[in-house]
């Protein structure tokens, strides 16, 4: 029971053995909430490259919810901390929340010079770690939705043309420590079939989740593969543009992501190489 | 010992000092935590305009999990 993890927790759902007893909050308890927190966003990580889904972990959530405890309780109990302490994290990160959205809150970027205590900076850099790690693990535990749904997305995005035509080993710097992509070579892939609209996703997908100049290599694509000037012209054609004229890009990966898996299930098959 | 941070005052007319820019998904999120109550935390995002530079609020909670996420990542491994 020492070696009890999300994994072994998983397995238990999985087979249908025991998910929680005593014994599985002690062995949660030895560990620190930072430890916890690292194992469900690795959890997480897995999943994306094929290992257990993160709905497994929703299993657990869900039958110890017949012991009647909140949500809250349940994850507390996790990561190792009482329900007084699930009340005051699930403050801290709602008001976390509130003070971070919205669109009436504009301020010019004036900042200032301060000379400040090493110690208090800890402070205020612990605290929001602590903030963040509950925010960010409450979000995939208790949104399992959003999570199989990104699953899904790079499930079904990487087995466009697009996707598969973005290489970055293709080009590298004579040291080897950069890259830069071959965008004729990329446009010629897209145009090579007719899912236009899933291969410029597909290619938007792998070079974004590369880290790279994503909109830049996009303008090139975009221009070398249409009639389009670039990724803008692309994405007002597609009403994808907000009131201000800027990328709406949260609507555009939702759009395409969805238009994506219609594709998919509709023609499995062809627009896969 | 003293080091220099940077502090910005936001629409509540307090201070906030600022722990971390991380850039995603072509957006640069600023972090910040209030300088009298380091509870009070905060993310905002960097718009470059013609007025100059403005730190204005996250879209939704969508935008604000992702961003935790980020400074997650980044900050919470070498703990």
């Amino acid at each position: 029971m020492a070696d009890r993890t999300w994994d072994s927790i998983n397995r238990s759902v999985i087979n249908g053995g025991p998910i929680s007893d005593v014994s599985d909050y002690k062995m949660m308890a030895g560990k620190s909430s930072k430890e916890l927190l690292d194992e469900a966003l690795d959890q997480r990580h897995r999943e994306f490259i094929g290992g257990n889904q993160f709905r497994d972990i929703q299993k657990v959530f869900n039958r110890e919810n017949e012991l009647n405890l909140s949500d809250e309780e349940i994850f507390m109990r996790h990561i190792g901390l009482s329900s007084k302490d699930a009340s005051t994290s699930n403050a801290y990160v709602d008001m976390a929340r509130i003070n971070s959205i919205g669109s009436d809150k504009v301020v010019t970027d004036e900042r200032k010079k301060v000379k400040t205590d090493k110690k208090t900076m800890e402070v205020y850099k612990k605290t929001a770690l602590f903030v963040a790690g509950v925010a960010a693990v409450c979000a995939l535990v208790f949104s399992g939705l959003s999570v199989s749904n990104a699953l899904e997305t790079y499930n079904l995005a990487k087995n466009t043309i697009g996707y598969q035509s973005v290489d970055e080993n293709t080009h590298r710097t004579e040291d080897n420590k950069g890259y830069w992509y071959d965008t004729d070579s990329i446009a010629s892939d897209i145009v090579s079939s007719n899912d236009y609209d899933d291969n410029i996703y597909g290619a938007y997908y792998k070079i974004d989740s590369n880290g790279a100049n994503v909109f830049g290599t996009m303008n090139d694509i975009i221009a070398k593969s249409s009639d389009y000037t670039d990724f803008t012209d692309y994405l007002r054609d597609h009403g994808l543009l907000k009131d201000d004229g800027t990328i709406d890009i949260n609507k555009y990966e939702a759009q395409a992501s969805m238009a994506l898996k219609e594709h998919m299930e509709n023609n499995t098959g062809e627009r896969t190489r | 010992m003293d080091i220099e941070a940077e502090v910005v005052t936001l629409n509540d007319g307090l201070d906030y000092v600022i722990l971390d820019e991380i850039m995603a998904h072509s957006n640069v999120y600023v972090y910040l935590s209030n300088t009298e109550d380091p509870r009070n935390f905060c993310v905002r995002k960097k718009l470059q305009n013609s007025a100059g530079s403005l730190l204005i609020g996250l879209d939704d909670e969508n935008e604000f999990n992702m961003a935790m996420k980020l400074y997650f990542d980044k900050n919470g491994k070498g703990e």
